[in-house]
């Protein structure tokens, strides 16, 4: 598909579309900061299944994860002031909130009077689970991969999930050795950036 | 000291032995090296963890509405708002809430600066300003691919933000028929990415299609459509039709 590459239609050849990329999200979170509510519909479209899914994890019910995540992106919207762009990624920001809603549904009965107030030392799911692999470290990486794109994404599958080695990938896929020994390793250098942010943000 | 290649260490990570018969060894010798390995063994480890249950799942459609709900509560009373009763008899209430999460001036300035870069997650305009109407994120010409079998058809691609989620609109009317059936795909043309967002007929002018939540949609900026055989192979036939790129 050498005829796939519109580069006409770019108009500079310094662009590169990684930076750009990363450019046009770190405008995302300024255009918010400074009030643009359209910024935040476009957070929200991004990120929004990231902050659901770890929440539906760590609280399994899902009428209580929707009522987190609207409560994170209300929360987000109201503190957007906070958000220091230099300090880390929206997305990474967005988990930080997530986690201490998901902390606050855990302390909420305890306002009962019923309840001893160290009821919220229980907040279980939320740390590790039996493999002492966080709720949240695995949601961070399963958005990471999804993130990815074609095809680094389906070599870190097939590498991750199959009994396949690298040799027996390439020749599966029809593609050069060193083309998935490149998208593994782009790959695993993405998910470990990742999750470098996002423990950052805790 | 001579150090183990990048993508050597990333398959000892994977818990491979890399063709290179040194990386083994040297690796044995290398903290540094050694060090690496460890790192990305911690990222393999997490994601073979992941299971079916971490799949993203995307919230409800009322997550949404609730947010907008919440946050419109917020918003402080523009004074003389209700004095223009006149007005807000024709246009329903909804409409004017939905039009305070239209793009500012900030968006406006930020297409001045980067519109046309890449197709990009900047706003451009709500026209319309109905309730429920798509925001228009970016859109594209999709021009004739020289050389390709159709080179009399145009047609417009937009990219459009419905309730928190893409979707690409396709508009191309004039279609010959084609040899197997039209394909719509979304590329990623520095990384030869691609994936097929749906299929297209040649006698509707218009169809939208959901964009796989999470698809990195800054760089997934072009827009192809191919004639595909019927031939069961889900990949690109490399007979494209009519291809933009989406800018904002
Ligand atoms: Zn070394």
């Amino acid at each position: 598909m050498r005829s796939a590459q519109p580069v006409a239609l770019l108009p500079r050849e310094s662009c590169d579309t990684q930076r750009v990329s990363e450019q046009l999200v770190a405008d995302l979170g300024r255009r918010m900061v400074s009030g643009d509510e359209s910024a935040l519909e476009q957070i929200y479209a991004q990120w929004s299944s990231l902050v659901y899914t770890i929440a539906l994890r760590s609280v399994r019910n899902p009428d209580d994860a929707a009522d987190i995540t609207q409560a994170v992106f209300v929360s987000a919207w109201r503190s957007r002031a906070t958000f220091d762009p230099d300090a880390g990624p929206i997305s990474a920001w967005l988990v930080g909130i997530t986690r201490r809603r998901i902390a606050d549904h855990y302390r909420a009965p305890a306002k009962n009077r019923e309840f001893a107030t160290d009821q919220s030392v229980e907040a279980p799911t939320l740390v590790e689970d039996s493999e002492s692999v966080s709720v949240v470290d695995r949601v961070v990486l399963a958005d990471e991969i999804s993130r990815l794109g074609p095809p680094t994404d389906q070599v870190i599958r097939l590498a991750f999930y199959s009994d396949m080695t690298h040799s027996q990938i390439a020749e599966h896929l029809d593609v050069p050795l060193g083309t998935v020994k490149t998208q593994i390793r782009r790959g695993l250098s993405k998910m470990r950036a990742r999750l470098e942010v996002t423990d950052a943000a805790l | 000291m001579q150090h183990c290649d990048p993508e050597d260490l990333a398959l000892l990570a994977l818990g491979e032995t890399p063709d290179g018969v040194d990386a083994a060894s040297h690796v044995e010798h290398c903290e540094l090296c050694q060090a690496e390995v460890r790192e990305l063994s911690r990222v393999v480890t997490i994601g073979r963890s992941v299971g079916i249950d971490d799949q993203l799942v995307a919230p409800p459609a009322s997550v949404w509405a609730g947010i907008k709900a919440e946050l419109a509560k917020d918003a402080p009373e523009i004074a003389g708002e209700s004095a223009a009763a006149p007005a807000s008899n024709v246009i329903p209430m909804p409409a004017r809430k939905r039009r305070s999460w239209l793009p500012t001036a900030v968006a406006a300035v930020m297409c001045l600066v980067l519109g046309g870069v890449v197709g990009g997650v900047i706003v451009k305009s709500n026209e319309g300003g109905t309730p429920g109407s798509p925001v228009i994120v970016a859109s594209a010409a999709l021009e004739p691919v020289p050389g390709g079998p159709d080179p009399q058809t145009t047609g417009v691609a937009k990219l459009e933000l419905v309730d928190g989620e893409y979707v690409l609109r396709v508009d191309a009317s004039g279609l010959r028929t084609p040899d197997g059936f039209y394909e719509v795909w979304m590329m990623d043309p520095e990384n030869a990415g691609l994936i097929a967002v749906g299929s297209f007929n040649a006698n509707q002018a218009s169809a939208t299609f959901p964009v796989p939540a999470g698809l990195p949609i800054t760089s997934f900026n072009s827009v192809d459509i191919s004639d595909e055989p019927f031939d069961g192979d889900p990949g690109h036939s490399k007979v494209s039709v009519l291809r933009g790129t989406l800018t904002a």
